[in-house]
């Protein structure tokens, strides 16, 4: 899995690509952890994430709870499957997926 | 007629038979099948002790012929063979290769032994063929040839080593009906063979031979159509395994993964298949048994794929306290298990120490 | 059909061996350059702008020219054949010779010499000095010592003196000569200091007139600058005179003329000296006397060596070797079997020959034989000996050693039967001088005697391991040798010679002396030739058509005749030439009745001879009759119309060009003059054509007036004919007839198939080779594959220690077999571990045969059954077959197929293997061959025929062994056997 950070005054893109699961989500988690100072606006692209599983929607959950206080959180550019997982854990309310 | 008691065979670096015990009755005609090297052909090699048991003892017709005082040649006479490749004897031709037992070791005439084995020629249609030699013959023509050259020995059993197995498909068929009118005619044959429909349609008693043994020994509607026992299953089903033992919480996951992806691959299972099996696997195994593993723990993750069906399946053995991992808390693993799944069972079990038993069929 | 043309296949190999054997014969024969003449196309070298360009061009117009810059040049040309020749003055060539051989030095009076002067300069000093030098020319060549510097420096062998230009102490002045120090003899750097003929002179003219002598040395093109700058006062470095030269430079008068001679390869005509033999290839028989001695006396030669004297010939007739060195008495066998070898006759040496004896063993036998030696030398015996077995002529007696009766056991004697005149077969016995002594000695001292012929360093090794009491075979004594063997006294000295192939000359009568010659019996030359040709073989024939066509057809290699003759049959064939006999020559005339009649008619004829002679007639009648072409006239004869008396004739029409038939009348010179006579006398003639033995017959009945016949007038026959005056005194010639090459050829064939075969029934020795080859061959087969079998039978057995044990033996036997030679293996069997002198070398070489031949089938045949597929054996053993059936029954006679070839192609190996034997003292085919080659001398022959009975020994067996093959393929029996017995 790759994690590409962009910075723009205070929004911050993430693109996250590969899988996300049991092994990298902790991977995603810390990096995040590091990036929420100050962040108002944090955009999850998930175009290129091929597998998502239920320690991955962990880490989004913390997410968002975080930027929840400072802004807001939003997952872009998700696959059909990955849609369908978060249709049936019920995530789709509570993430903004565009 | 042929009682064998914990047969075993061992060689430098594998043992393909570790304790076989079956009984051979006169007039059956079993099938010997199962997957490669599981000993198929060294089991009817060790009844005409072609190949020496390590251990154990083969009776025939009540006489022990793993005896050393036993006189070998006396008991093979009794006992005919026809092998994968012919084996008919280059430097004589048809009738000779024919006549040749018959009259050095039974002592028969030669008029006799002539005129037994131009009538079996005949029955086989090769009678015209007498005075070929081997090596013009096709491989069909040499098979019915190697058989008749047994038949000739008039002996109480035939074992046939994979006999058409070597053969064009076009030939494989008049070998067949040869051997199915031996069957026919009531004489006692043990055929190892890869052809299914041949072994079902023409025996009596089908020998499943796997770990070591005969697995399963059943009628061909027990074995063929209602496999009982797990391999058997999958044999029959010509189901593709991928078995995996994890003992340690910090198992090789991404090894695990990319070994799930390559099996899917290489029995071309449908790419969105592998996704869900390595989500199913991830929520339920990972994410909802593991956890509840105590230290010392077998968890035995296997994926039978069937290629008739295009089914795949994914079935989870663990020890430890019974738990039905449909009661898991973790909602959300489950829900998409579940989701990538057509079916999620569980069932208590008590089988080599695993307690719980996980069948899942994956969508 | 496979057989014919395998048959053909032979017959081209045969033809194309005998072919090259022939051609690497007629190699030998080189263009021969020998007289000016002979250069008349040749391919001639020149030096480059030196006076000898014109003389070639015009002496040989019509020769290729080729042009070089040095001397240097021409003769490494010459060397390698590029160029035939050169033209140089004799002085330059002679210093040729200082350094190398091999060239000879053609004169003729038809090249103009070379005249040398030394050039002065054109100053007053060098004037001078010109008009002093031509004084002492002039003086020099009246009081001769021009001639005696001349001998010195121009004789062929380097001058060992030098004069020394430094030691004059001149107080007139001093001459500053310019010299070159490169052109020998003229002028040139020696080791001990500047040398030359020219420097030479100018110190004795030096000394003479009080100069001393200050030298430069410089390029030529230097010296003519520096005399023309006043450099240099004198020019010497053999200058030449020439017209254009004398133009620019002040010459003095000729000091020396040097005739001009053509340079080419060859020996020095009638010089064989040992010199010669620097820097070519000399052969010596290894570990000889002559191995040592040779290279002391020319050290400079490249020595090879070689085992055995047939050896040393055969390398000497391909070319091999220039010469060889060996014994005199060799060179006296080599005569008796008319080889055409020469020898150097120089004083170089002796060599000793004693008899070997194991070291330090047989003490008493060595003693007595000693004794022997002493007492008949002492007696004269032994010198008897040596005159009977070292003289002109083969003797004809022989030692007969297999009678001898001794009571005090028997003595064997180590032998080579190739050592002619010491040891060699005749007729089956051993025969020579060597035999003849131990012989007497054997008889002497009460012993029985076994001859053991072996090859000559088994002689030695076999002594040296005690298997023989003693060894002789012309064994020189050696310090080398005498290290490791005991020698007895000296029994007998020779000799060193060194012999070189002979060089024929064509017009030598020499050829002749051990030739077969043609005679008509009772005739004249019969006893010439016996005369002239005392060691010739004298062959007779009826008439003199019969030997003419013998001559032709090489039945003999030359007749005895009269020249007018030779000349008219000559005409009709080129094939035929002669060589001139000056000791005889006959007188030809006219025969008469020795009564007054006749000596009347005898007057009659002699007038009329007189006359004819005067006028010149009688010489126009011999050119005409006795020319180079057959005149096409007949004489009209029966013309005349004498009216004085009729004269009885008689005329023998055999004796061409005298009397003979044409077209059907006789013609002749002396019918012509006959005719002349009897019609400038009137008479008439009644001819009778008989012999001329008849007719003079009949001059002494009275029967006939004169005979014709060209009849020579011997005394005998003067005491009852009346001859006339001799109208001719004819040379008599020796006719010898060049024969084709290729008939040549097939004589030469046919000559050394007589002598290798047919002579002595030396086929006898042949059969006898084949018949021991044949015998080592067939018990070492069938020894060998039992042996093969039974340890391969063992490997296979059930007994595990017994298997095992057979197994490891099998393996080490193998290796040490495959590690090791043939001749190794038999030598040690033979040496080693048969040493009982009863053990003959057949049994020993069955023994080794057997084992080396037993290893491969073993190997061969655990091979074949390794390749049958394990399946023939899992089915046999299915349907019941024991071990050992299966084996006989099923495998076995399949790994027969795999096995056969090589079990065939062995075999023939083993034939051919059993070649090495000789080693070991046994007569096999091989050494028979070689015996045969060393009683003949014939280098060839013996050897391709003994190759052709292995190749046919060898075809034979392999067509057998295919029969046995296919009787054996299983597919080839019919089917109706296969089923004997059986009703279908």
């Amino acid at each position: 899995m790759t994690i590409e950070k962009t910075l723009n005054g205070t929004e911050l893109t993430v693109v996250v690509s590969g899988k996300l699961d049991t092994t990298t989500a902790p991977e995603l988690e810390d990096s995040l952890k590091e990036s929420f100072e100050g962040i108002t606006r944090l955009v999850l692209n998930f175009e290129n994430l091929s597998y998502l599983s239920s320690a991955g929607l962990r880490v989004l959950l913390t997410s968002q709870k975080v930027m929840n206080k400072q802004g807001e959180m939003v997952i872009q550019n998700v696959n059909e499957t990955i849609n369908e997982i978060f249709e049936v854990t019920g995530f789709v309310d509570v993430l903004t997926i565009e | 007629m042929i009682t064998i008691r914990h047969l075993k065979k061992e060689y430098a670096n594998a043992t393909p038979l570790k304790d076989v015990n079956v009984e051979i009755h006169k007039g059956d005609v079993i099938s010997v099948i199962g997957p490669s090297g599981t000993g198929k052909s060294t089991l009817i090699r060790c009844i005409n002790l072609l190949e020496t048991p390590t251990s154990g003892e083969i009776f025939v017709d009540g006489e022990c012929i793993t005896d050393k005082k036993c006189n070998i040649n006396k008991v093979r006479q009794k006992m005919g063979m026809v092998f994968q490749s012919f084996n008919l004897f280059n430097h004589m031709n048809v009738i000779e290769n024919i006549m040749a037992a018959p009259m050095d070791l039974l002592k028969k005439s030669k008029q006799e032994a002539y005129d037994y084995g131009i009538e079996l020629l005949r029955t086989v249609g090769l009678a015209d063929k007498a005075f070929n030699y081997p090596d013009q013959l096709s491989g069909g023509q040499k098979q019915r040839v190697a058989i008749v050259r047994a038949l000739a020995m008039e002996p109480e059993i035939i074992l046939l080593d994979e006999p058409t197995s070597a053969l064009d498909p076009t030939m494989v068929g008049e070998v067949q009906a040869v051997i199915r009118d031996l069957a026919r005619k009531g004489l006692t044959l043990m055929i190892v063979t890869h052809e299914m429909r041949f072994a079902r349609e023409i025996a009596n008693r089908v020998f499943y031979m796997d770990e070591g043994g005969v697995y399963e020994d059943g009628t061909p509607e027990e074995i063929f159509d209602n496999p009982k026992k797990e391999k058997t299953i999958r044999f029959i089903k010509h189901l593709k395994v991928f078995e995996h033992l994890i003992t340690s919480k910090d198992f090789d996951f991404i090894g695990f993964n990319t070994d799930l992806e390559e099996f899917g691959r290489r029995n071309q299972v449908a790419p969105k298949t592998i996704y869900r099996a390595q989500s199913v696997f991830e929520e339920l195994a990972v994410q909802c048994v593991l956890p509840k593993l105590d230290k010392d723990f077998k968890l035995n993750v296997a994926f039978e794929y069937s290629q008739e069906e295009e089914t795949l399946f994914m079935t989870l053995k663990y020890d430890g306290d019974t738990f039905d991992v449909r009661n898991t808390p973790n909602v959300i693993s489950f829900a998409i298990a579940e989701n990538a799944s057509e079916s999620i069972e569980y069932a208590e079990i008590d089988e080599d120490g695993f307690k719980n038993l996980v069948t899942v069929k994956i969508k | 059909m496979k057989t014919k043309r395998l048959l053909c296949l032979l017959l081209a190999i045969l033809m194309v061996s005998i072919l090259l054997v022939s051609c690497s014969n007629e190699s030998q024969q080189e263009n021969k350059f020998e007289t000016f003449e002979d250069f008349e196309t040749a391919r001639l070298g020149i030096l480059t702008g030196s006076v000898f360009d014109k003389q070639t061009t015009e002496l040989f117009p019509n020769a290729e020219k080729y042009n070089f810059d040095t001397v240097v040049d021409l003769l490494s040309n010459l060397n390698e054949n590029k160029i035939d020749g050169f033209l140089i003055d004799h002085a330059f060539y002679s210093a040729i010779g200082w350094e190398k051989s091999g060239y000879c030095a053609i004169e003729s009076d038809k090249t103009t010499p070379s005249e040398f002067g030394f050039v002065t300069s054109d100053t007053e000093k060098g004037n001078t000095i010109n008009r002093e030098l031509n004084e002492f020319i002039a003086k020099m060549n009246e009081n001769g010592e021009v001639k005696k510097l001349a001998d010195k420096w121009f004789s062929g062998t380097k001058p060992t003196e030098f004069e020394d230009y430094q030691s004059l102490t001149g107080e007139k002045g001093t001459i500053y000569v310019g010299m070159t120090d490169v052109d020998p003899p003229w002028s040139f750097q020696n080791d001990t200091g500047l040398t030359g003929f020219d420097l030479e002179y100018m110190i004795l003219f030096a000394r003479e007139y009080g100069y001393k002598l200050e030298i430069s040395t410089v390029d030529f093109s230097f010296i003519l600058g520096g005399l023309k700058s006043g450099k240099y006062d004198v020019g010497i470095g053999g200058i030449t005179i020439t017209e254009e030269r004398k133009q620019e430079l002040n010459f003095t008068d000729v000091y020396y003329q040097s005739p001009v001679v053509m340079v080419t390869k060859g020996w020095e005509k009638g010089a064989s000296r040992l010199s010669n033999l620097s820097g070519k290839k000399v052969g010596v028989m290894t570990g000889s006397i002559q191995a040592v001695m040779m290279p002391e006396l020319v050290p400079d030669a490249e020595y090879m060596e070689f085992n055995s004297v047939s050896d040393l010939i055969a390398a000497l007739g391909s070319n091999k070797i220039d010469a060889f060195g060996c014994d005199e008495s060799l060179y006296t066998s080599m005569l008796w079997e008319g080889q055409a070898v020469d020898r150097i006759d120089e004083p170089l040496g002796e060599s000793n020959y004693g008899i070997i004896f194991p070291k330090g063993k047989k003490l008493e036998l060595q003693s007595e034989l000693n004794k022997f030696i002493a007492d008949r030398t002492a007696d004269g015996t032994l010198k008897e000996l040596e005159d009977k077995w070292f003289g002109a002529k083969e003797p004809l007696e022989f030692a007969d050693y297999e009678n001898l009766n001794g009571t005090n056991g028997t003595i064997t004697v180590a032998i080579n039967s190739a050592s002619m005149p010491f040891v060699y077969l005749k007729n089956n016995k051993f025969v020579g001088f060597d035999i003849e002594v131990i012989t007497a000695f054997a008889k002497e001292y009460g012993y029985n005697v076994k001859f053991e012929d072996t090859a000559f360093a088994a002689i030695l090794g076999g002594v040296q391991s005690e298997k023989y009491d003693l060894g002789i075979s012309g064994i020189t004594i050696t310090d080398e040798r005498k290290e490791s063997m005991d020698f007895s006294d000296v029994y007998h000295v020779e000799d060193l010679a060194v012999i070189i192939r002979s060089e024929e000359d064509a017009n030598d009568l020499s050829q002749f002396n051990t030739a077969s010659l043609g005679v008509v019996t009772g005739s004249l030359y019969g006893g010439y030739s016996k005369e002239q040709f005392p060691n010739a073989e004298i062959k007779e024939f009826n008439n003199f058509s019969d030997v003419l066509v013998a001559l032709k057809q090489g039945k003999v290699d030359g007749i005895m005749l009269d020249k007018p003759n030779f000349n008219s049959v000559a005409r009709e064939d080129d094939s035929l030439s002669c060589v001139v006999v000056p000791a005889y020559s006959v007188e030809i005339g006219f025969g008469f009745q020795k009564n007054e009649g006749g000596d009347a008619l005898q007057a009659q004829m002699n007038t009329f001879l007189a006359k004819l002679d005067a006028d010149g007639t009688t010489q126009k009648l011999i050119d005409k009759w006795y020319g180079e072409t057959e005149p096409q006239e007949t004489i009209p004869l029966e013309e005349l119309k004498g009216n004085s008396k009729t004269l009885s004739v008689s005329i023998d029409t055999t004796r061409k060009p005298f009397v003979y038939m044409y077209e059907g009348k006789p013609v002749g010179f002396e019918i012509e003059v006959l005719y002349m006579f009897c019609k400038e006398y009137g008479y008439n003639v009644t001819i009778s054509d008989v012999s001329f033995a008849s007719g003079l017959a009949g001059l002494a009945s009275e029967k006939y007036d004169l005979v014709c016949g060209g009849l020579y007038m011997t005394p005998e026959r003067k005491e009852s004919v009346n001859f006339s005056n001799p109208y001719m005194n004819a040379e008599v010639v020796m006719a010898k007839y060049e024969r084709s090459g290729f008939l040549n050829f097939m004589l030469s064939l046919q000559e050394s198939f007589e002598k290798t075969f047919i002579r002595e029934q030396r086929w006898k020795l042949i059969v006898e080779g084949i018949y021991t080859t044949m015998v080592i061959s067939l018990f070492s087969v069938i020894g060998g594959t039992l042996l093969g079998f039974a340890l391969y039978m063992l490997s296979r057995s059930k007994n595990k220690w017994l298997s095992k044990s057979a197994k490891g033996v099998a393996k080490v036997y193998s290796t040490i077999i495959a590690g090791t030679p043939t001749l190794v293996i038999l030598m040690l069997l033979f040496y080693v571990v048969f040493t009982s002198p009863d053990m003959s070398g057949i049994v020993v070489a069955i023994v080794g045969f057997t084992l080396i031949f037993g290893s491969f089938v073993y190997d061969t045949l655990a091979l074949a059954v390794s390749g049958v597929d394990i399946g023939q054996k899992e089915a046999a053993y299915a349907l019941g077959y024991s071990r050992n059936k299966t084996f006989f029954r099923i495998i076995l006679p399949q790994a027969m197929k795999m096995f056969m070839p090589s079990y065939s192609a062995e075999i023939v190996n083993l034939v051919k293997a059993t070649s090495v034997v000789g080693y070991i003292a046994v007569n096999d085919l091989t050494k028979m061959g070689d015996i045969i080659r060393g009683n003949t001398y014939e280098a060839f022959f013996p050897l391709i025929a003994v190759a052709l009975i292995y190749f046919i020994i060898t075809w034979l067996i392999t067509v057998l062994l295919g029969i046995v093959k296919r009787k054996l393929e299983p597919k080839r029996r019919k089917n109706k056997n296969i089923l004997k017995g059986v009703k279908r």
